[in-house]
């Protein structure tokens, strides 16, 4: 009795002990899942972050669906790297990144309802990007949506830096008509990615300074102070001393600031006679 | 702290030690081209009132770099130059060349910066004519509580050094200039601007005969005819004092001039990258001194082409 006892536990010790060798280790597994896509780094890592296996794989899921849906995947693995380097709480990284998938999708439906879709993968991702980080920093989707529709399905990294631009300007605190406008302004003017720059921080600057959105604008346009940035230097008005020659192209500018001395002529524009204006005008005699 | 690069945000963290939330780092290089046509042009070398009148063509490259910092700092440094060519055989081709730094800070209710700048005149038809500069031009600008009414202040002190425009001493000549530009601006809408300002003059030359102070008014304003397109406009007028001259008969010269000039542009900026302008001077200069008045005008159209490169970007 005693040895058909101990036979059964060796013949369940052996079985098991095949199975065993059968069926793979869970992350071992779940690495085989994931390989090829974003998440075939991660596992590792969630591993040795104390992830448990289902936590490590809801988490992952969220990055394969991401691929799926034609999401880049950088702007989910972002977050992670973010919750990772925070050690945030699994769950937290968890919740976080569907949120990010949440609005990545939202985004990418927006770009594909204001035709983007023709537009070549790399400077679309970007777009896609920043308007998934737009809406999830509380950017109004319809505010967005009128941006992408007016950038016209072209041009993708102008409407991106202007959408980054809404999003600097909403996480100050400037109102939504005012920032919905500088945005409009921003594409309607065709401005460059830093003339963006400059409009943004001058907008926040005045805007924590009190001053009203509709005198931003003002200030901004009417002073040209986006576009000329440290250049929209002279003291008045844009002829006042666009000193030194500095003129740039069309933009009046008295050479040599002024009175007619000094002017090196610059590079081109509307200048008197350029340096040749010099002894024309008598400043020098 | 977090820089993509170390040493550049050690850099820059060295040059804003007050901090501030961004700082992004731009190359811009520029071409401009244009065409147009100049009257009243000099002809010969030395020969002062021979004048014509040419088309020409105008090539300006120019390539800067633009530091963003901060809330609102930015500083800026470039070179840039300008040959233009005339398409008459007996006229002389014309050159300049300048490098800058500025600095400038927004905010409210002051903003201001300083800029220094220096180059190069080199003028083939009156060789007598060409120098070098450098001028030193603060600059400030007041908001006033009523923010669409803004006041301004600008001093430029330059400096001039003649190539081979010899004094009766002998030397090179040289000249200080000193001006002080106090003005008012207007922004009646945000597509409009209105601009008046006063300006005092000084020139102090080793050349008793190139001595002057004057005084005058300048207007002007734009406005954004669309959003893209841009018209501006301004005229300036004055006087000028010239010191009394004694010629070689006793004989004390007295020069009173009245410098007038007008400026009108259109910029139309077609593409981010592209921008096409035309633009018309004119100038004149009447004198007590009939061989001092002068006058003239040039019309031109043109295109920049205009890039940023981000070279940085970080955030501390």
């Amino acid at each position: 009795m005693k040895t058909k006892l101990v036979k059964s536990w060796l013949a369940v010790w052996l079985l098991t002990v095949a199975v065993g060798a059968q069926t793979p280790d869970p992350w071992t597994a779940l690495q085989q899942e994931c390989a090829g896509t974003a998440g075939s780094g991660y596992v590792l890592r969630l591993r040795q972050q104390g992830f448990a296996i289902e936590q490590a794989r809801q988490t992952l899921t969220c990055l394969a669906e991401a691929q799926r849906q034609g999401v880049p995947a950088t702007a989910l693995t972002s977050r992670l790297d973010e919750g990772l380097a925070k050690k945030a709480e699994p769950q937290a990284i968890a919740t976080a990144l569907q949120a990010r998938l949440r609005v990545m999708t939202q985004a990418r439906g927006m770009l594909q309802a204001a035709r983007y879709d023709a537009v070549p993968d790399e400077p679309r991702n970007e777009l896609l990007t920043a308007t998934g980080l737009a809406l999830e920093s509380g950017v109004a989707a319809e505010d967005l949506g009128a941006v992408l529709k007016r950038g016209g399905g072209q041009a993708a990294l102008r409407v991106k830096s202007v959408v980054e631009a809404g999003e600097s300007l909403h996480l100050a605190g400037v109102d939504r008509p005012t920032t919905q406008a500088l945005m409009n302004d921003c594409l309607d003017r065709n401005l460059r990615r830093m003339e963006v720059l400059r409009a943004v921080r001058y907008s926040v600057q005045q805007h924590r300074g009190g001053m009203s959105g509709e005198n931003i604008r003002r200030s901004l346009w009417g002073g040209n102070t986006a576009t000329e940035g440290a250049r929209g230097w002279r003291g008045g008005g844009q002829a006042g001393a666009n000193c030194d020659g500095t003129s740039t192209g069309a933009g009046i500018g008295w050479r040599g600031g002024g009175a007619g001395a000094s002017g090196a002529g610059g590079s081109g524009g509307a200048g008197m006679s350029g340096g040749g204006g010099h002894q024309h005008m008598g400043g020098k005699p | 702290m977090k820089f993509r690069r170390p040493l550049c945000g050690l850099l820059l963290l060295l040059v804003f030690p007050s901090g501030g939330s961004a700082v992004d780092l731009f190359l811009s290089p520029r071409l401009t081209l244009e065409a147009g046509y100049e009257n009243n042009r000099y002809l010969l070398p030395t020969a002062l009132t021979n004048t014509a009148s040419s088309a020409f063509l105008r090539a300006a490259p120019a390539v800067s770099l633009h530091l963003l910092a901060g809330a609102g700092t930015e500083v800026s440094a470039g070179v840039s130059g300008a040959h233009t060519e005339y398409l008459r055989s007996d006229l002389k081709p014309r050159e300049e060349l300048m490098a800058y730094l500025e600095w400038w800070q927004t905010g409210a209710p002051f903003e201001g910066g300083l800029r220094l700048a220096g180059g190069l005149s080199r003028d083939s038809a009156i060789p007598e004519d060409d120098f070098n500069w450098f001028a030193a031009t603060p600059a400030l600008r007041y908001i006033l509580p009523q923010p669409d009414w803004q006041l301004t202040a600008q001093v430029r002190l330059a400096f001039d050094q003649f190539d081979t425009r010899l004094t009766t001493n002998g030397v090179q000549q040289t000249d200080q200039t000193l001006e002080f530009r106090p003005g008012l601006r207007w922004l009646p809408t945000r597509d409009a601007i209105l601009w008046a300002e006063l300006y005092l003059e000084k020139n102090d030359s080793n050349e008793d005969a190139f001595d002057y102070q004057g005084f005058g008014l300048a207007l002007g304003g734009s406005l954004w005819v669309t959003p893209r397109g841009q018209f501006a406009a301004a005229v300036q007028a004055g006087a000028r004092t010239f010191a009394d001259v004694t010629d070689e008969t006793g004989l004390v010269l007295q020069r009173r001039d009245q410098p007038l000039r007008a400026e009108v542009s259109y910029t139309y900026r077609l593409l981010p990258w592209l921008d096409l302008f035309c633009s018309a001077a004119w100038y004149a200069s009447g004198s007590d001194q009939s061989v001092q008045d002068v006058s003239g005008w040039s019309a031109q159209v043109g295109l920049t082409l205009a890039q940023d490169y981000p070279l940085f970007s970080g955030r501390h």
